[in-house]
Order: C-alpha cells, then sequence, then structure tokens
C-alpha cells in the first residue's frame, strides 16, 4: 500500500515518539541472549550459526547482517566460555 | 449518581432493547438546566433507528425515587441531564494492587486461561500467526485479521501504533503521567500500587455527547493492514510497473535495539471489549475466562474494536460482526482426538518454533485474585519467581497474558511496557535459580497444559560465574503433570539432544 508524504499541518499525523537509545551493546547483548537461550537447549556452534544466517529468523538474521560471521562466532565462544559446553551432549536417534 | 435502566422501543420494527445507560441524576436547583437533546444511545442511532424515524420512546427507571417514567425524550428532559458521566462498580485489580472502575460488578472464572512468553527467546519467525490463521482466520473476508501476530518493538504494530495511541489518550484524558507507588509492594500488591487512571477510570471523566464505559478508538483501515508494518513489509517505494521496484525492495535493518512481541487476545479479568459491548454479546465462560463474543448477538457496532486496547477485537466486513481470538477452547475444552479428553494447548503456543511459549490454566479466588498453586508453571513464573509481567497493567483490563522482558532493552521502556517489576524480573532471569532452570525446561516440551510440576534433584554439572553472580548448574529432572495428576512429561536440564539422521532428515 501506498504512503502518502507526511504532512506537517495534519492533525492527525503521528509525527514521531521519542525512545530512549542505546549504542552498539544492546544489539551484542541481543545477539549474546539468542545464543544463550539456544545453547542452553543443547545447539551445537554450526546450528547456532545456521540460525543466524536463516533470514527466516529475522532477530538473529539482523545481527548477522549488520555484523557477519566473525561478530557472530565470537559471541558464540563468549558464551561457550561463560556457560561451559551446556547440553551439547549429542547423540543421532537410533534409525528404525 | 445513579443507575437508570432504560428500555427503547422501535415502533417500526418492534424491536425492544434494553441498554443500561447510566445517567447522572437531574438534581433540581444544583446543575444548569438541561439545554438541548438527550442523545440515543450509540447502539440504536448505529442500528439506524433514530427517534424522528422511529417514533422511540424511552422508559426509564431510576431518578431521586427510582420511580419509572416513560416517554420521548423531549418528556424526560426535565428529569435526566445527559450521558455525560457514568458511575461505576469497583472492583479489585491485583495488577495494580488496588481497586478500580468498571462498568460491572467483579464475576471471575472458576480458572482463567493465561499464558508465558519469554521474549527473550521470540525469533520472529511469525509461525504461531501462520498458525493462527491457517485454523481460525482464513476466509474472506478475514484477510487483515490476525489474532495473533508478531510486532517489532518498538518500531511495528498491529494495529500500527497501538499502544502509543492508548498511552497517548490515557495520558491526555487523565492529565497526569502512570505512575507506580513501589513503597507499598508486597506479596497481595507484586508491582506495589497504580497511581494514576485506568482506561475505565479515564472514561468516567470524559466529558462529551455522548457516554463512554472504556476510554479507546478505532484504528483506520490502514493501521490494519498488516500484522507487522514495514517490518515485514517493504516500505516506500511507489511508482514502476506494476509498483516493483526495479532495485528490488529492502526491510529496514535497525541499527539499535529491537525485540518482537507476540500478542494474542489477552483473555483480560476485565475485558474492555467486554466493558463497551453494547448488545452484553460479549462474556467470560466461568470455566475457563475465555472471553468470547457471541456471534448471534453482535452487530458489529465495534464498540469492542474501540475499546480493547491491545486491539484484539477485530471487525469483519463481510459478515459485519466483530471476531476474535477463541484460544482455541475446543483445544482447552480437551475435544482434539490426539489428547483423548485431556485440556490442551492453542495453535500458537503449539506451533513455537523459539519455544517461548507455555499456556496454562490458573486457579481464581472468588475476589478476582489468583489462588496459590505453587506448583503450577503459570503460578510459579508471575507470582512465585515474577519473572513473568503482565503487558502495559497500567490499562487496567488486568491481561492474563504475561512476559519474560527482552533483557537487552533500556528498562525506561521496558518499565512503561511491563510495569514496575521489570529490574526484579530481568535480574532473576539473568541468574536463575535451580527452580526456575527447571521450569523453564518445561516450555514446548509438550501440547498439553501442565497443571503441576514436580523436581526431582540431579547431580551437580557445574559451578561458575554468571552475570557477575554465581551459578550452579545441576541436571535436575522436572515432570510435568496433567489435569488428571498422570505424567505428561519428564525432562532434564541437561537433555541429550538427538540429531535427525540426514536420510529422514523431513520424516514426520
Amino acid at each position: 500500500m501506498r504512503q502518502k508524504p507526511l504532512e506537517e499541518d495534519d492533525p492527525f499525523e503521528l509525527k514521531g515518539v521519542i525512545l530512549p537509545a542505546q549504542d552498539g551493546t544492546s544489539l551484542r547483548e541481543m545477539a549474546t541472549c539468542f545464543v544463550e537461550e539456544f545453547a542452553r537447549d543443547g545447539w551445537s556452534d554450526e546450528q547456532l550459526l545456521a540460525m543466524f544466517r536463516n533470514p527466516f529468523y529475522r532477530g538473529p538474521y539482523l545481527v548477522w547482517r549488520a555484523k557477519g560471521d566473525a561478530y557472530v562466532d565470537a559471541v558464540i565462544q563468549e558464551v561457550r566460555g561463560r556457560w561451559g559446553d551446556s547440553g551439547s551432549t549429542e547423540k543421532p536417534l537410533s534409525s528404525g | 449518581m445513579c443507575l437508570i435502566q432504560a428500555y427503547y422501543f422501535d415502533w417500526v420494527s418492534g424491536f425492544v432493547a434494553s441498554v443500561p445507560v447510566r445517567f447522572q441524576r437531574w438534581v433540581w436547583g444544583t446543575l444548569p438546566a438541561p439545554t438541548g437533546e438527550v442523545p440515543l444511545p450509540t447502539a440504536l442511532a448505529a442500528d439506524g433507528a433514530s427517534e424522528q424515524r422511529s417514533g422511540a420512546k424511552i422508559h426509564a427507571v431510576g431518578g431521586s425515587s427510582g420511580d419509572p417514567r416513560e416517554g420521548t425524550r423531549q418528556d424526560l428532559l426535565p428529569w435526566i441531564n445527559c450521558f455525560e458521566e457514568l458511575s461505576m462498580s469497583k472492583v479489585y485489580n491485583w495488577q495494580l494492587g488496588r481497586e478500580m472502575s468498571y462498568p460491572y460488578d467483579g464475576a471471575y472464572p472458576k480458572r482463567q486461561f493465561a499464558f508465558v512468553f519469554n521474549l527473550n527467546r521470540c525469533i520472529g519467525c511469525q509461525t504461531c500467526t501462520m498458525a493462527c490463521k491457517s485454523t481460525w482466520t482464513f476466509s474472506k473476508g478475514q484477510e487483515f485479521m490476525w489474532w495473533n501476530n508478531v510486532e517489532t518493538k518498538p518500531y511495528g504494530g498491529y494495529p500500527q501504533w497501538w499502544d502509543v495511541k492508548i498511552l497517548k489518550l490515557l495520558e491526555e484524558a487523565s492529565g497526569e503521567p502512570q505512575q507506580w507507588d513501589g513503597s507499598q509492594r508486597d506479596e497481595t500488591k507484586p508491582y506495589g500500587v497504580y497511581q494514576g487512571k485506568t482506561i475505565f477510570e479515564a472514561a468516567e471523566k470524559h466529558i462529551g455527547p455522548e457516554p463512554l464505559r472504556v476510554l479507546g478508538y478505532l484504528p483506520t483501515d490502514e493501521e490494519w493492514r498488516a500484522p507487522n508494518i514495514y517490518e515485514d513489509s517493504s516500505t516506500g517505494y511507489e511508482g514502476g510497473k506494476l509498483g516493483l521496484s526495479k532495485e528490488g525492495a529492502s526491510l529496514p535493518e535497525h541499527k539499535t535495539w529491537f525485540f518482537y512481541l507476540a500478542r494474542i487476545c489477552n483473555h483480560c479479568t476485565y475485558p474492555g471489549c467486554l466493558a463497551a459491548c453494547p448488545r452484553q454479546a460479549i462474556y467470560k465462560r466461568p470455566e475457563d475466562g475465555i472471553v468470547l463474543i457471541d456471534q448471534k448477538r453482535c452487530r458489529g457496532y465495534r464498540k469492542c474494536v474501540a475499546a480493547c486496547p491491545y486491539k484484539k477485537a477485530m471487525y469483519r466486513p463481510s459478515t459485519r460482526i466483530s471476531e476474535k481470538c477463541i484460544a482455541c477452547y475446543p483445544r482447552i475444552e480437551g475435544k482434539d482426538p490426539e489428547t483423548g479428553g485431556r485440556p490442551m494447548e492453542t495453535r500458537c503456543m503449539a506451533a513455537c518454533i523459539g519455544q517461548i511459549r507455555l499456556q496454562g490454566l490458573v486457579t481464581m479466588n472468588q475476589d478476582g485474585t489468583w489462588a496459590e498453586d505453587r506448583y503450577n508453571p503459570i503460578y510459579y513464573l508471575v507470582k512465585v519467581a515474577k519473572v513473568a509481567l503482565p503487558l502495559y497493567p497500567q490499562l487496567g483490563t488486568a491481561p492474563n497474558g504475561f512476559y519474560m522482558p527482552p533483557r537487552w532493552v533500556p528498562r525506561r521502556y521496558l518499565a512503561q511496557m511491563f510495569g514496575p517489576g521489570v529490574d526484579e524480573a530481568i535480574a532473576k532471569y539473568l541468574t536463575p535459580d535451580r527452580e526456575l532452570v527447571a521450569v523453564l525446561q518445561l516450555f514446548r516440551k509438550t501440547n498439553r497444559i501442565i497443571f503441576r510440576y514436580a523436581i526431582e534433584e540431579g547431580p551437580k554439572v557445574y559451578e561458575t560465574e554468571v552475570h557477575g553472580k554465581p551459578f550452579t548448574l545441576y541436571n535436575d529432572t522436572i515432570i510435568g503433570y496433567g489435569e488428571d495428576g498422570q505424567e505428561l512429561i519428564r525432562t532434564q536440564v541437561e537433555e541429550p539432544v538427538h540429531v535427525r539422521p540426514a536420510k529422514h532428515l523431513n520424516s514426520i
């Protein structure tokens, strides 16, 4: 749907809302949070990175688009260091 | 002030409507003499029944003596003043820590549908949105209807700007900012006492041509057009053949903070939609507190759409009546054959990829507070651990959806959205204790409703320091039980991950 240009004197136009701002630390904190959540569920580094690269998972994907592989990997390693190798004991399902 | 029940008779259709309208009593000598006309209630005006056309007569009971009187509006003018001010009942709202005004007396279900969403985990995949859409709102006239939506805060919203608009209206109407008194915080008042006005109390102060039971507004069609406007849809491009851009369109990428807010109807304890309905077509089920619109009684006046502060009542133009989230009540009732008669969580909960959702039924006291049920996971998260908080509690509807606030977002923004419990909730979540770690494992481990949990202690896995505090991980086992006490799920904190072999990757 097309958007009409802003008209300053339109009394019904919502012009803007003041939001508290934060620097880049909030983006890192969000990335850290996603990694922690899923690492504690037992996800491997590869699975975590794949989530960040997947455009259908928009939160992680926006971080990855903005910062790239190295940044995400650094966050994953930081979390691994903090929480230990929690829950990453993978074993294949027995076939059949 | 007094309550007057007014009956309207439409001489053309023979239709009789009982409209509970609360008048301000006319007291001779203390108020200026009424001038102008007493307007018809909006219900009848919207119905196309005007006094001139139908010759409607008003039968009003009340006044100083409680006598019934009948006549045209002109006859009754000396007797009643106008619809300016409403008198409301007083009900107790535990989320506000105080009594508040509500158009009806308090009436509470035996059990209440409630849910907890962990916003720290939501990755905005919209699977819940599509699970709901494909179950309930896939028909003609429901194209713009999303009972479940996920919006990117603080940028997106469905309908657009819904929360900014209602907060602004509330602040303008009450003439004061929304303040909480945290000094009175205790077990019965977990967030302190709300000092400002709710949407019902702001409506009491309303002065205008017609009465207002709930402060609200009707969003425009444009505001309803997408479940996450500008966030999941490209913006701003005009022109080009077929309206397409040669360069392609891109979605916004935020350089600062944002988070995903998943929303459904909160099935409030004091619903704004129910309070506003002129037909009394909206009701709260006594067995589970689910709020429903009676599709036969609803006549599409859209008062509920305007009154719901969360904007979760929606108008369907093809049927000309309103619809809303029904909390998948056949599943809650255990009608799904899969569960063998046991209560089952809603579609949006069961579909959650990020495992952010847990839904349950909490036991209610007669006064509208929650009965103590220490090992109900919802009760534990909201009342004991206090890591899950209501969405905009200051609006006053006592919503039954609770959120674990995202920890990276500025606290002032979160405090406005979830009330004064934010700091405590985030601190608790960042360094969870042994019980909280175990209860968090219950999220999305089963699609049956868990009524009680138990924890079997396991061995210590390791000690570490997390966010500056010591933390010890134990491999405890947590067991979820159903309504009948039968075990539904048993899982461990250190649950092993099973990887499906490549050749069976998509097997069901």
